[in-house]
C-alpha cells in the first residue's frame, strides 16, 4: 500500500471521528462538524503539503543513482572506456546508416502531394532506361482521366551570353504541367506559361552568380544558343529539382535553369521523361491500365513497324529510390544488429561485474533499500554509459526521428 | 470541551511534532485521529496541534523510513490506515529524545541559572 493512496479518505475519516467525539460530548451535529473542521485546519492545504512531501523523492533518488553511476565510472576507467567504445561503435554505425536512409528513403519529395506523384515510362532495352516520345506524352496528357496533371522534362545544356560574358549552363526543359507538379513559385518575376516559347527561369544560384542578383535582368532578352530568349523569373533559394535524373552520371552539375518546352517542330523526334499527378483516390494500377489502353489505341492508329510498347506507371518515390531501397534496408537492419550485439556485450560485462557486487547489494537491502530501489540503482549505473544514446535521442526528438515516424508508411508499404 | 482555557495552550515548536508522533507510536500502531488525540491528552491539552498538520509530518516520517503504513480495521470495524513505528524509527526516537533532553536542559539552565532560584 502506498502512503499517498486514499489520503482524502484518511482525512475524511479523521474529521468524522472528531465530529462523532464532539457529538458524544453533547454538541449539536452541525456545530460538532464545524468544530472538527476548525480543529483540523485547511483540508486542501494539508493535502497539498502532504503530497509535497513526496513530490521530489524520485528526483532525489535519481540524482543519487546518477552520482553513484558516475563515481563507479571514474573509479573503473578502463572498464568504462571499454563499455563506452563498444556502445559508441554501435551507435555510430546506426547514426551513419540512418542519416543515409533518412535522406534517401524517408525524406518525402518536397513537392506538393508526393504520394500522388507517379512516374510514367516505357523501358527501352537499347539505351537501358525509360523513354517516352514527346508526341505520346502530349496524347496521354490530353486523354488520360486518372491522371490530372502531367509534365515532361529532360536534360538540356545551353550556352548563354550575358553582360557578364558567355557561360555554359545546365538545365532542364519543362513541358506540360511542370510548374504545377513541382509547386514552384517565382521569387522574382514569373514562371513561364505552358504555351510560351523561348523562355528561361533562373535558379537562385545562377541568378546570383551570373547576374549578380540584379532584378533588372528579369524580362530582358538574352542570347542562348544563338536565339533570343527571355528571362521571365527567378526561383526561390530553397527550390530543388527532385525528379529522376538519368543524366546525372554524365552531367553531375546541379540544375541551374529551366527552359520552356522545345518548339513543336522539334517535338516529334524527342525522347522525354514523364511524371504525373494521380487524381485523388485513384490507385496506381488503374492509371497503369488506362495509360496502356491509350497506348494500344495510339499504336493501332500508327500502323508503325514498332512492337506495342508497355508503359509502366510507378509511384515517383519508388522510382527515385530504385534499387538502393533494398540495400539500404538491409544495411539498416545490419546496423541495428551491431547495436544489439554491442548492447549484449555490455550487458555481459556488467553481469560479470555484478557478481562482484553481490555483497554490496546485500548491504543495500539490509539497510532498507527495497527491491525496486536496488534495481533502479543498477539501471542508472548502467545508463550513465548510455548517455551518448540519450544525447542522440534528445537531438533527434524533433528532427529525423519525428519525420521517420511520419513517413514510416513509405518505408514499409503495404 | 477542553479543560484548559485558550491562553494556557502552547503552540508546538518547529520539528517537535515529529518527536511526539514517534513517541505516541511507541505504544503500537494507530490511525491519524488517534495519534492527534493521544498527543493532546498526554500533554493535558496544553499542546495545541492543528490536527491537519499531523499528516505532512507523518508522511515526512514515512519518507525517512521511521514510520510505515499498514492497512487495518479500526475499533468500529472500518478499514483504516494505521501508522506504525519501524525499527529505524525506534532508534531515531531514542536519538531525538536524548537531543531534546539536552536542549531542554540547556535552555532551562540558561533561563534559571543555579543560585538564582526564585527568579521567574
Amino acid at each position: 500500500m502506498k502512503p499517498l493512496d486514499h489520503l482524502d479518505d484518511d482525512i475524511r475519516d479523521h474529521i468524522e471521528r472528531e465530529t462523532r467525539e464532539n457529538i458524544e460530548r453533547g454538541m449539536a451535529p452541525e456545530q460538532a462538524r464545524s468544530a472538527a473542521l476548525r480543529k483540523f485546519g485547511n483540508v486542501a492545504r494539508v493535502m497539498e503539503q502532504t503530497r509535497d512531501v513526496w513530490r521530489w523523492v524520485w528526483l532525489e533518488q535519481l540524482q543519487q543513482d546518477v552520482r553513484y553511476g558516475l563515481r563507479f565510472m571514474f573509479r573503473n576507467p578502463r572498464f568504462a572506456a571499454v563499455v563506452l567504445l563498444t556502445l559508441a561503435l554501435g551507435i555510430g554505425v546506426n547514426t551513419a546508416v540512418f542519416s543515409v536512409v533518412n535522406t534517401v528513403l524517408l525524406q518525402p519529395l518536397a513537392y506538393p502531394n508526393p504520394d500522388r506523384l507517379v512516374w510514367l515510362g516505357t523501358y527501352d532495352p537499347q539505351i537501358k532506361r525509360d523513354m517516352v516520345a514527346m508526341p505520346e506524352f502530349y496524347a496521354w496528357r490530353q486523354r488520360a482521366r486518372s491522371i490530372t496533371a502531367m509534365a515532361a522534362f529532360g536534360y538540356q545544356q545551353a550556352a548563354i551570353e550575358t553582360p557578364q560574358g558567355a557561360a555554359q549552363i545546365t538545365g532542364v526543359y519543362g513541358a506540360g504541367d511542370f510548374w504545377k507538379l513541382t509547386g514552384a513559385h517565382a521569387a522574382a518575376g514569373r514562371l513561364f506559361g505552358e504555351e510560351e516559347q523561348d523562355c528561361l527561369v533562373l535558379s537562385w544560384d545562377l541568378f546570383q552568380r551570373q547576374f549578380a542578383g540584379d532584378p533588372r535582368i528579369i524580362g530582358q532578352p538574352v542570347v542562348m544558343n544563338g536565339r533570343q530568349v527571355m528571362i521571365t523569373g527567378v526561383l526561390p533559394r530553397n527550390y530543388r529539382f527532385q525528379f529522376p535524373m538519368w543524366w546525372v552520371a554524365q552531367h553531375p552539375e546541379p540544375v541551374e535553369a529551366y527552359f520552356s518546352a522545345p518548339p513543336p517542330a522539334q517535338r516529334s523526334m524527342l525522347g522525354t521523361q514523364v511524371v504525373g499527378l494521380l487524381k485523388p483516390g485513384v490507385p496506381v494500377a488503374q492509371a497503369n491500365a488506362e495509360i496502356n489502353s491509350l497506348e494500344k489505341h495510339l499504336w493501332e492508329q500508327d500502323h508503325g513497324p514498332r512492337p506495342l510498347p508497355v508503359v509502366h506507371v510507378d509511384p515517383l518515390q519508388q522510382q527515385l529510390t530504385g534499387s538502393s531501397r533494398r540495400a539500404l534496408l538491409v544495411l539498416l537492419a545490419a546496423g541495428a544488429f551491431v547495436l544489439l550485439i554491442a548492447t549484449i556485450n555490455v550487458a555481459n560485462l556488467l553481469l560479470a561485474r555484478a557478481t562482484l557486487r553481490r555483497r554490496e547489494v546485500g548491504v543495500r537491502a539490509a539497510v532498507g533499500a527495497g527491491r525496486s530501489r536496488v534495481i533502479r540503482n543498477c539501471w542508472w549505473k548502467a545508463s550513465s554509459r548510455r548517455w551518448p544514446a540519450v544525447w542522440q535521442a534528445w537531438h533527434w526528438r524533433d528532427g529525423p526521428s519525428m519525420r521517420w515516424c511520419a513517413s514510416r508508411r513509405s518505408l514499409f508499404p503495404d | 470541551m477542553s479543560t484548559k482555557g485558550e491562553e494556557d495552550r502552547v503552540e508546538l515548536l518547529q520539528g517537535t511534532l515529529d518527536l511526539l508522533i514517534l513517541r505516541t507510536l511507541l505504544f503500537g500502531p494507530e490511525h491519524g485521529h488517534a495519534i492527534a488525540k493521544a498527543i493532546e491528552r498526554n500533554s493535558d491539552d496544553v499542546l495545541q496541534v492543528e490536527q491537519g498538520s499531523l499528516y505532512p509530518a507523518l508522511h515526512r516520517l514515512i519518507k525517512r523510513g521511521w514510520v510505515a503504513v499498514q492497512e487495518g480495521v479500526s475499533e468500529n470495524n472500518r478499514k483504516a490506515k494505521f501508522y506504525r513505528l519501524t525499527a529505524r524509527g525506534r532508534k531515531q526516537l531514542r536519538v531525538e529524545t536524548t537531543k531534546w533532553d539536552k536542549l531542554a536542559g540547556a535552555i532551562g539552565r540558561i533561563l534559571r541559572p543555579a543560585g538564582e532560584e526564585g527568579v521567574p
